[in-house]
């Protein structure tokens, strides 16, 4: 098997594709997971991941009709930041339909092709936004836009987006993806979509998973600096831990108790 | 007999399942037993509303448990689905931590809890764990639970299952030692423990009242009080469940009864479905009658689907049981029970084993019939057992895979490793391992060195790691260099590791995991399985940790949870159970287990048969899954005939749903002696024995006896 065991072709597991075929085939192929610290210090890391993922639940909260002064963090001062600033300006300009937490996927490849996006806010017929929160310092302006993120979610909420539009048709044009950032005062980013772009992005997607499927084997990448931030650095021999400020990672929403409790599993 | 089919329903759907698959506006209630293929039908008809263009966000799929939701999960998941947004999963233990969490400035407020700081939410080792860290002091200072012989972990849960009851059903939490006691009539000093169990719960209530620590039980009286009527939360869950799904109801409590109710009552269209003659997690609270009555009244239509497909035989020897449980039947089918049983007796445990494996080589090599179509099941799975059977299975090259619903962190080689290191590496707790702990340490680790070796470098470093150096010229040559090198590599590491500031034990074992034991030279090195068992003791210790500090406690979390993780009440580690149920091999599995997994198999072997399991109920003390149930008179007196036929019930239950998941032989496997050496007078051989002698008299037969 050379697919994802998920069934499903994701930002982060194509990212690790291109990054390192064989992180790809030990993270999700095998799912192997390894205990070793992602970057260093570990403390820092563990405050910076529970600071955003706190952050992206408040959003969500904000969403669910949630007022946002309600949630003002008193126990810390950075996030107290990033909240001011969201109540200032996250939200501004959006569409009013909005939807926290969406999951969308299309068939592709013999799998399907998914998305997870932090907000999607809805004018049906004329504009579908997808907002991601950038809770780090470290993502730059400039490589968004040729971002696989920014690929994989403009190509499925274009494919897909009518399932929040009550079925009025979504083209490319409508589509638009808002980069904002939490942790500064750099303006949001707005990449719109347009055909071109799509069909660009079908092609080269369409490529990129094919090129996945044919593969036999599963090399090390040639680029060490690439090691930094791979868990699996003992199983390759491949050197320490990267510096957490180099690190441009995203930290994964949920509500905690990731464990089956004793009535019910809670997912 | 099957329905009839739809013509020209080129799938083969019966008039039934068409039904259910196309039901437009509107509730449908429907009923069957295991096997009448409504959840086959529920996953056409999410295909096809999916296909249809409903938005999948709008879909919620509820199940008891996750693993129920499998088959649905398999479609979803799949590339046959339409584009479009993902329907939404849900439990209601999802359901009410996700109500909690989304509204919880509101629900802290109006219950009074801390405003201010984030919630805590406790899994059952968790809240078990707390229970023990509170409950304690009173253990010591007031004798409480002094009368009770069972281990502390077990005593906890039981309190626990006991407050998560509370809130399912729907009764005061300060009440469950009065209901126990009024129902009790046997000896005095039973009234005794109930009112440590009531002591118990209110002191861990009032803790988690304080603190914003929430456990299951307080989770759900939180989202029913201050969620659930929240116009805000009300539009947000409705808006999710536009169409529903809702399988297995009858394995969920009255408290998901009612809420899921609402929902049916409020969206486009819901199926909801139970099975007939299950309700196999009585002892969480589960509640057919509840289902049966809040949710067929929250429907508009009905549905009874008959098993498809099914077998007369085997529809026969589920009547036969049923009549030889206590239950009348009416009219005994015609159809010989017998056509797919065999019987396999053996003197002793082990070769009964032996016979079943020759059994299942069989069915493999010269029937051809695919690992994964046979299961192995019992009332227990013990460690032994398993290693026996799987010993025996893999010898003659047959797969196995083992579905039991947690392992403990410290019975892993690894993890016992991992913690005799954090003991050397940090003197200051004055815990110091034993020769033999040190020996296991490198035996485990080091590439290449055997016991003999491994225990003498443990002698010699006389409790501490000392240098390879110091050792005598001898003993380095008898060791080897190249091993000396690798224990010299760990021995370092933790003494660089002693010379500065301590860090949290999660890191530590992930540090000392990533620089050393998972190097070249070491067996960890390319080893996953060993990777993972590490994986799961860093979660837990960084939970714990997590845990503890969002918790106003003034105690050392590393030490606590070293002994917690030793004494079994910490490190409970989840198996993923779908992935076992993707794997390929002969499945070993509780009983119970199998049925909540529902699994259909082509031939199933009953282990152990004549053992008493098959018919006792949990032993639960301290607490009691009826006499705790809405179905519950409060006030009566609990009878030695309630337990007969609550057992007799339990072991039907049991047997025909086995017998429904089975399509072609049931081995009824037993030996003279049990796993322990003891004489074995099961009640299901028993049963079994009334039928062969039942069917020989109608057929005026003689028996032999089984
Ligand atoms: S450590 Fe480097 S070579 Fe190894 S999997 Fe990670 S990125 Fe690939």
């Amino acid at each position: 098997m050379t697919t994802p065991r998920s069934k499903r072709f994701t930002q982060t597991n194509l990212e690790d594709y291109l990054a390192c075929a064989y992180r790809y085939w030990l993270a999700h192929v095998q799912e192997v997971r390894c205990p070793a610290p992602e970057v260093e210090p570990l403390t820092d890391w563990e405050v910076q991941t529970r600071r955003g993922s706190r952050f992206h639940r408040m959003a969500e909260q904000v969403v669910a009709g949630v007022r946002a002064d309600l949630l003002d963090p008193k126990d810390d001062a950075i996030l107290a930041e990033w909240w001011a600033r969201f109540k200032r300006d996250a939200m501004r300009g959006l569409p009013t339909t909005r939807y926290a937490e969406v999951s969308l996927s299309v068939p592709f490849g013999g799998l399907r092709l998914a998305a997870k996006l932090d907000l999607l806010a809805v004018e049906a017929g004329k504009r579908l936004v997808i907002v991601d929160y950038k809770t780090n310092k470290k993502a730059s302006p400039k490589s968004l836009r040729g971002r696989l993120q920014t690929q994989i979610y403009r190509y499925v909420v274009a494919r897909a987006g009518s399932a929040f539009t009550g079925g009025v048709e979504v083209k490319p044009e409508h589509v638009e993806m808002r980069y904002w950032f939490a942790a500064d005062e750099r303006p949001s980013v707005r990449l719109v979509y347009s055909q071109a772009e799509f069909e660009a992005d079908e092609a080269e997607l369409t490529a990129l998973v094919e090129r996945l499927r044919a593969q036999t084997t599963f090399p090390k990448t040639d680029d060490v600096s690439r090691c930094g931030f791979c868990t699996y650095r003992s199983v390759c021999d491949r050197g320490q831990a990267g510096w957490v400020e180099e690190h441009d990672a995203e930290p994964v929403v949920g509500w905690g108790g990731e464990r089956e409790g004793l009535f019910g599993d809670v997912e | 007999m099957g329905q009839a089919l739809v013509e020209g329903d080129e799938m083969g759907w019966s008039e039934g399942q068409t039904r259910l698959i196309e039901h437009g506006r509107g509730g449908l209630w429907v009923r069957g037993v295991a096997g009448a293929g409504k959840t086959t039908a529920a996953v056409e008809r999410v295909r096809r509303l999916l296909g249809r263009g409903v938005a999948g966000h709008t879909v919620m799929i509820c199940t008891p448990q996750r693993l129920l939701s499998r088959p649905y999960r398999g479609f979803v998941g799949g590339a046959e689905r339409v584009m479009g947004s993902d329907p939404q999963f849900m439990t209601f233990g999802r359901l009410t931590q996700y109500g909690v969490g989304l509204y919880w400035p509101w629900v802290a407020e109006a219950a009074g809890l801390p405003t201010g700081v984030q919630p805590t939410f406790l899994d059952a080792e968790s809240a078990q764990w707390l229970m023990g860290l509170v409950v304690a002091p009173q253990m010591a200072q007031a004798g409480i639970f002094q009368t009770v012989k069972l281990p502390r972990a077990r005593i906890y849960g039981q309190v626990l299952d006991n407050m998560n009851k509370a809130a399912l059903v729907g009764f005061d939490v300060h009440t469950i030692g009065e209901r126990l006691s009024r129902a009790w009539s046997g000896e005095v000093s039973q009234l005794r423990m109930y009112e440590d169990v009531q002591t118990a719960a209110d002191l861990f209530r009032a803790y988690c009242l304080e603190t914003g620590a929430l456990d299951y039980s307080l989770t759900v009286e939180l989202f029913l009080r201050h969620v659930w009527p929240l116009p805000a939360a009300r539009a947000h869950f409705e808006a999710m469940a536009r169409h529903m799904i809702y399988d297995n109801c009858e394995e969920d409590a009255p408290a998901a009864h009612h809420v899921f109710a609402e929902l049916v009552g409020t969206c486009e269209s819901a199926v909801v479905m139970l099975d007939d003659e299950a309700n196999y997690r009585r002892f969480l609270g589960a509640d057919e009658q509840s289902a049966a009555g809040v949710l067929a009244e929250a429907c508009d239509e009905s549905l009874v689907l008959e098993p498809y497909g099914d077998v007369e035989a085997r529809r026969a020897l589920v009547g036969h049981f049923a009549v030889s449980f206590g239950f009348e039947r009416g009219e005994l089918p015609e159809a010989d029970p017998f056509v797919g049983v065999e019987r396999l007796s053996a003197r002793l445990f082990p070769d009964m084993l032996d016979r079943v494996a020759e059994r299942v080589a069989a069915w493999v090599k010269d029937d051809g019939v695919p690992v994964n179509e046979i299961a192995l099941v019992s009332p227990y799975v013990s460690d032994g057992l398993l290693f026996a059977m799987r010993y025996r299975l893999e010898r003659m090259g047959i797969e196995t895979r083992s579905l039991r619903p947690s392992r403990m962190l410290r019975q892993e080689p690894v993890v016992r490793c991992l913690v005799t290191l954090a003991y050397l590496a940090h003197p200051a707790w004055g815990i110091v391992p034993t020769v033999e702990d040190i020996g296991h340490v490198l035996v485990t680790v080091i590439e290449g060195l055997d016991p003999v070796r491994a225990a003498l470098l443990a002698s010699v470093s006389r409790k501490r790691f000392s240098p390879f150096e110091t050792l005598v010229a001898a003993m380095q040559e008898r060791v080897t260099l190249a091993l000396g090198e690798r224990y010299e590599r760990l021995r370092r590491w933790v003494e660089a590791y002693q010379q500065g500031e301590p860090i949290a034990l999660d890191h530590f074992f992930s540090r000392v995991y990533a620089e050393v034991l998972s190097r070249r030279g070491f067996r960890m090195h390319g080893d996953f399985e060993m990777a993972q068992a590490v994986a799961a003791l860093v979660d837990s210790a960084a939970s714990y940790r997590l845990m503890m500090a969002a918790l106003p406690m003034e105690v050392d979390s590393a030490v606590l949870y070293l002994e917690g993780l030793s004494s079994g009440l910490l490190g409970q580690r989840s198996l993923s159970e779908p992935d076992v149920l993707e794997g390929a091999g002969v499945l070993i599995a509780p009983a119970y287990t199998f049925l909540m997994a529902n699994q259909f198999v082509t031939h199933q072997v009953w282990l152990d048969a004549g053992s008493g399991g098959w018919t006792e109920r949990l032993a639960q003390p301290l607490a009691h899954p009826y006499v705790l149930s809405a179905q519950w008179e409060d006030g009566r007196v609990w009878t030695g005939i309630d337990e007969g036929l609550s057992a007799a019930q339990g072991a039907y239950r049991l047997i025909a749903g086995l017998l429904r998941r089975c399509r072609g032989t049931v081995v009824l496997a037993s030996s003279e002696y049990g796993e322990q050496g003891m004489p074995q007078q099961g009640v299901l051989l028993n049963a079994f024995g009334r039928i062969v002698r039942r069917v020989a008299k109608r057929e005026g037969r003689k028996t032999d006896g089984v």
